[in-house]
């Protein structure tokens, strides 16, 4: 793991350390790159230059250096007025076709000036005379003052160029100056032609304070600021002047993405701030690109801006990618010999290891250990045999392995030989004597292992001897002391731990006892649980496993059991066991000792049968008085048996009222519930009822027109349904009201009230309501026995199907109680109806025929119920109907539920 | 007078939606300059125009101003910025385009003149112009053939005594006679006036026609919009509001200035010169 440990952090060191060179490497070839270029573009940027100055000088000198033309500027610097007009036209006139010709490859801009500084004739703006330049034109108030040619970067009114200013002299006298230039982007644009191979693109930046102040108020429209540092401006366009060939300034994405990341940049903000050159590399969208910063400065060494080349640099991508390829590779190689040499190393170690363990082996304090040739000779020897048999190394290397045997031994085929013979057993072991130099012999268990080369052919033999004569000792003493036991009663048993104790030991002697063989136990063909009489077998089990629960006590002795010969005798045994276990505390064997005790045992149950006669009279005699005693306790018994009976009477009969108060609690708990229930549902659901019977109302009233008849019917059909389920809640409202609400117990004239109720109603005129005889005076709740007889008139009345309905209300007095009839003639109601009519929400006809709820004769029904009264109809289809009920004949103060 | 500049802009924010949803509306300019410098100037008026109408407004340049006569005749075009003659030639052909307003001049005035002009050293006058070269802008230039013959007219002279040549815009005829390749040329009197500094002479002045205006085409435009345009700028006096001037303050020279009403009566002008002068390029 160390080893490991250490590669890795070599590793990791070694990568570092290439990383750093490969690095290194990497920015210097980059900066190589990057210098390269920005070499190239200053000798593409300084041969347009001075190409550009050769056809400036060259069109000055031949062109307008000429007597024709300088003596037209003459004439227009000494005259005036309209004469100086026709002379500048003149002077157009001369030069207009060579500056329209030149003007599109050669010069841009052809303008005389004054000596005075102000515009003679600009032939890219004609109109535009007789302005004053001294101070935005530093180079030619320059070439008028010193008379000599200018040549350089200037901002303008109208144009950025690049200046080529020539004084004018006519006859030795200065008449003015001239310039011939070209916009400075076109100068850049034809550096960028040269650098077309390289897809090279400029980018030029203006100092704000270099020419914005003059042309910036007038052209913003044509200008960008801040784009990468806030000095600086960049024109989309040449000018106005130019729209015939106007280029309009179109910087690819890829290089105006750049722009962000350069703003971004404190070096490139810095370094433009200074106005140095400098270059750097920039990669977007995994495309590298070299940005090369040439700082532009006006005719008076001022920086005015930046021209910017931007290049697409594959190079400097495939260098990257090549130093991570490197770099991978190189890590990868490494990796490999480090894991090569780790793995060696490691081969090393453990064959090392296994010599150091060979040889720790070989040189033991145990064993002896010798190497023979083919005819038995030793080769080598370990140290431990020499201390065996006394002879020193030398001294056996020049012996025969044979010549330590034991001579009786001599005799047996040496191993050596049949390791020669038996060449697929390769083995062979036997224990044997050998003596030692002083004479006395001692035992050795031989293994010889037999060397073979590739023809199988045996070339000699490792041996191990291990000294045997104490164990040989031990065994002897073993055998004494198994000869011992055999003589001995006891029977010794080592019975594993397992289900039924299989025996792996027993002694001898265990056949005088069982009668089976000990290799009967110990080959398993006898069980020794199986063994223990069937009476004893469980006692037996228990005693074992309660006594190896007790982990602190390894012996115990079991209580006398019985045993199965093998011809079927009964024999008592003693059985002392000892608990064997391994390290961790588990039984794995017990040893016990098993010994005879049948004869004492059979002299035990003799003493036991005399003791137990000898109590037997005694009980005799004891039985007699205690008989009398119990006849005097048993009619005290059942006395006391009778007034046990009595206080178990008066418990069950208290338990069974407890039982029957917490029946009717919880039977008021869900009626209660019920009720509620039934109340909270009714008035949620009149909410959202109430709310589409008015929104049907609406839809009906307002898009009245757009239904056709079946449309209304259908709205109707709404609203009906809408007011029966409206019905039907207030039912359920009234029903489970009925219940709740308990009103005043007064006394109520029933004649009154049924009068007041008929009025109420309003029967048709066919429909007779009359009352049979005088009604009583109750004392109920007026609102409840109101409804009860409203709604069995009206139930009346409802139904009527004769052409003059008779209806009659009579009373008569029973022994505690009114039974009240009304009775009608109308249709009659079946027989099996008679139950049904009175269960809620049950109607008889459709509802569509007959507009009802089926709530009012369960609400009849519960008002009768209320009171303690029963309610029944007698009816026959066709013959009319008589509802019978009975209300108390005295107040009430306990309502039933 | 600020509710004048601001109400259109409430009125936009109002109903926005429907310039993303509605067909645009295609606006053509006098093509004048390169299309690019064209679509500069008349940026800004456009998202003007775009307000007015809650229309997104269309660039539909044209090369020149035949094609936009065309286009205004086929209704590919909706609304146009014309000078007077183009406007004069399409009324006559096609009643249902109409003139909205004419723009102002810099200093407020309205419409302009048409002079000849000739290289004041070659000593030229009218009555000179005979068999001689004569640089003229374009055929629906209104001083090109038009004025120009209308001016030679009065003295007697016409184009068709001379040589004449459409060079293309109006300095280019100032030039082309300063450097001596014409002898004349016609050119509108406020151009010719700023080369005189390299001694173009002016030697006839036409009388005053109506000023560059905007149309529009009533066969693709409902009166609605043809009123919100015309009420809408109008409105805007850039001469006298400093709001407004603010905003028009990046549109093209030629109409930034504000505007002014006109009618198919200040056109009788060209309606009587076009009866007598068939102009070359136009009429044939």
């Amino acid at each position: 793991m160390k080893n490991w440990l250490k590669l890795l952090l070599f590793y990791l060191l070694a990568m570092l350390v290439i990383g750093f060179v490969l690095q290194t490497t990497y920015k210097n070839l980059r900066v190589n790159i990057l210098t390269q270029r920005t070499e190239t573009q200053k000798i593409a940027y300084s041969s347009v230059l001075q190409s550009n100055k050769i056809l400036a000088d060259t069109f000055y000198h031949e062109v307008l250096n000429q007597e024709k033309i300088l003596a037209l500027v003459h004439k227009i610097v000494h005259s005036e007025g309209d004469e100086q007009i026709i002379q500048r036209g003149l002077l157009y006139r001369a030069l207009s076709a060579t500056y329209q010709r030149s003007k599109k490859n050669v010069v841009k801009i052809l303008h005389f000036h004054f000596p005075d500084n102000r515009s003679l004739l600009r032939f890219h703006l004609p109109q535009n005379v007789g302005d004053d330049l001294t101070d935005i034109r530093p180079a030619i108030a320059l070439v008028n003052s010193s008379l000599l040619p200018v040549h350089g970067y200037e901002p303008g009114r109208y144009i950025n160029g690049y200046r080529h200013v020539y004084p004018l002299l006519y006859h030795g006298e200065h008449i003015g100056s001239v310039e011939v230039s070209n916009p400075y982007r076109k100068i850049y644009h034809k550096v960028q032609q040269l650098e077309t191979a390289q897809q090279t693109q400029f980018v030029f930046f203006q100092k704000k304070q270099g020419g914005l102040e003059k042309s910036f108020a007038e052209n913003e429209l044509y200008y960008v600021a801040n784009e990468i540092h806030p000095d600086f401006i960049r024109s989309k366009y040449i000018s106005e002047l130019f729209q015939d060939q106007e280029q309009k300034e179109e910087i690819p994405t890829e290089i105006h993405n750049l722009f962000a990341q350069l703003k971004n940049n404190p070096r490139v903000q810095k370094n433009m701030s200074q106005g140095v050159a400098f270059n750097l590399s920039v990669t977007n969208n995994n495309k590298s690109f070299s940005v090369v910063f040439h700082p532009v400065a006006d005719i008076s060494y001022e920086k005015s801006g930046y021209l910017i080349g931007f290049t697409s640099e594959p190079n400097i991508e495939k260098l990257a990618d090549q130093f991570l390829i490197y770099f991978l590779l190189t890590g990868t190689v490494l990796l490999a010999i480090l894991i090569y040499r780790a793995s060696l190393q490691s081969t090393l170690e453990e064959k090392k290891k296994t010599e150091e363990a060979l040889k720790a082996i070989y040189d033991n304090k145990l064993t002896g250990m010798v190497t023979l040739d083919a005819e038995g000779f030793y080769k080598q020897i370990n140290r431990q045999w020499e201390v065996m048999t006394g002879y020193s190394r030398d001294e056996l290397l020049t012996m025969n392995f044979r010549d330590l045997s034991y001579p009786d031994e001599q005799l047996q085929t040496p191993i050596i030989e049949r390791l020669a013979e038996n060449v697929d057993q390769q083995t062979f072991q036997r224990e044997k004597r050998y003596i030692r130099k002083d004479g006395s012999v001692f035992w050795g268990e031989l293994s010889g292992t037999g060397l073979y080369d590739h023809h199988r052919r045996l070339i000699g033999m490792v041996g191990i001897i291990t000294d045997t004569t104490d164990r040989k000792s031990a065994q002897a003493s073993l055998l004494e002391a198994n000869t011992i036991i055999n003589r001995s009663p006891a029977v010794a048993f080592l019975w594993r731990n397992e289900d039924g104790w299989p025996v792996d030991y027993v002694s001898g002697n265990v056949e005088m006892l069982f009668g089976y063989s000990s290799l009967d136990f110990r080959s398993g063909k006898v069980r020794y649980l199986e063994l223990i009489h069937a009476d004893d077998q469980e006692r037996v089990t228990g005693e074992v496993v309660s006594n190896s629960q007790k982990r602190t006590q390894n012996t115990f002795t079991h209580k006398p059991y019985r045993i199965l010969t093998q011809n079927g005798e009964v024999k008592w045994v003693n059985d002392t066991t000892y608990m064997r276990r391994n390290p961790s505390g588990e039984i794995t064997h017990y040893e016990g000792v098993v010994y005879d005790i049948t004869e004492l045992k059979q002299v035990e149950n003799e003493l036991f049968e005399n003791k137990m006669h000898l109590e037997d009279l005694i009980n005799e005699q004891t039985k007699d008085l205690e008989n009398k005693v119990d006849t005097l306790e048993t009619k005290t018994g059942q006395l006391e048996k009778s007034e046990q009976a009595l206080i178990h009477l008066v418990e069950d009969v208290n338990e069974s009222r407890a039982e029957l108060q917490s029946l009717n609690s919880k039977y008021a708990a869900i009626n209660t519930e019920l009720k509620e229930f039934a109340y909270i549902v009714s008035h949620d659901l009149k909410a959202p009822l109430r709310a589409i019977s008015q929104l049907t109302h609406w839809i009906a009233e307002d898009y009245a027109n757009a239904f056709d008849e079946d449309g209304r019917m259908q709205m109707d059909l709404i609203l009906q349904r809408v007011k029966r389920m409206d019905s039907l809640i207030e039912g359920i409202l009234r029903y489970s009201r009925i219940g709740q609400i308990r009103g005043k117990m007064e006394r109520i004239d029933l004649n009154e009230l049924i009068a007041e109720l008929v009025a109420s109603i309003a029967p048709p005129e066919t429909i007779q309501i009359s009352i049979a005889n005088e009604l009583p005076v109750v004392y109920l709740d007026t609102l409840r026995v109101g409804q009860l007889f409203q709604n069995l008139i009206e139930n009346a009345i409802k139904y009527m199907d004769k052409d003059k309905g008779v209806v009659e209300i009579n009373c008569t007095k029973e022994e505690n109680f009114w039974q009240f009839t009304i009775s009608d003639n109308g249709p009659g109601i079946s027989k099996k109806y008679h139950d049904k009519i009175f269960q809620i929400f049950q109607t008889l006809s459709p509802r569509d025929e007959n507009e009802s709820t089926g709530i009012g004769l369960a609400l009849v029904k519960k008002i009768v119920s209320i009171y303690g009264g029963e309610i029944w109809v007698e009816a026959e289809e066709g013959h009319g109907t008589t509802f019978f009920f009975t209300l108390p004949d005295k107040e009430i103060t306990d309502e039933k539920h | 007078m600020w509710f004048r500049v601001i109400l259109p802009f409430i009125f936009i924010c109002l109903v926005q939606p429907s310039l993303i949803f509605a067909e645009p509306v295609r606006f053509a300019p006098l093509p004048m300059h390169s299309e690019d410098y064209i679509r500069r100037e008349f940026y800004p008026f456009i998202k003007y125009l775009e307000e007015i109408l809650q229309k997104s407004v269309q660039f539909a340049y044209r090369h020149n101003n035949k094609d936009v006569i065309e286009g205004l005749k086929t209704d590919e075009i909706d609304l146009a910025f014309l000078g007077p003659l183009p406007f004069a030639v399409i009324s006559q052909q096609d009643p249902d385009i109409i003139p909205l307003l004419q723009f102002l001049n810099p200093d407020g005035s309205v419409g302009y003149t048409c002079s000849v002009g000739v290289f004041a050293g070659d000593h030229l006058q009218m009555k000179d112009l005979s068999k001689k070269k004569i640089a003229l802008t374009r055929p629906y230039s209104t001083c090109g053939f038009l004025m120009t013959e209308h001016m030679l007219n009065q003295e007697g002279k016409s184009l068709t005594d001379n040589i004449f040549e459409y060079i293309g815009k109006h300095p280019d005829c100032a030039l082309a006679v300063i450097d001596g390749r014409f002898n004349a040329c016609g050119i509108k009197t406020s151009i010719g006036k700023k080369f005189r500094p390299l001694g173009l002479d002016l030697i006839a002045e036409s009388q005053t026609v109506p000023s560059f205006v905007l149309v529009a085409n009533r066969h693709t435009l409902n009166a609605t919009e043809i009123d919100n345009v015309r009420k809408y700028l109008l409105q805007l006096k850039p001469l006298e509001n400093q709001q407004a001037a603010e905003l028009t303050k990046d549109w093209g020279a030629l109409i930034k200035h504000g505007a002014t009403p006109v009618t198919e009566n200040d056109f009788t002008i060209f309606t009587d010169l076009l009866s007598k002068i068939h102009i070359s390029g136009i009429s044939e």
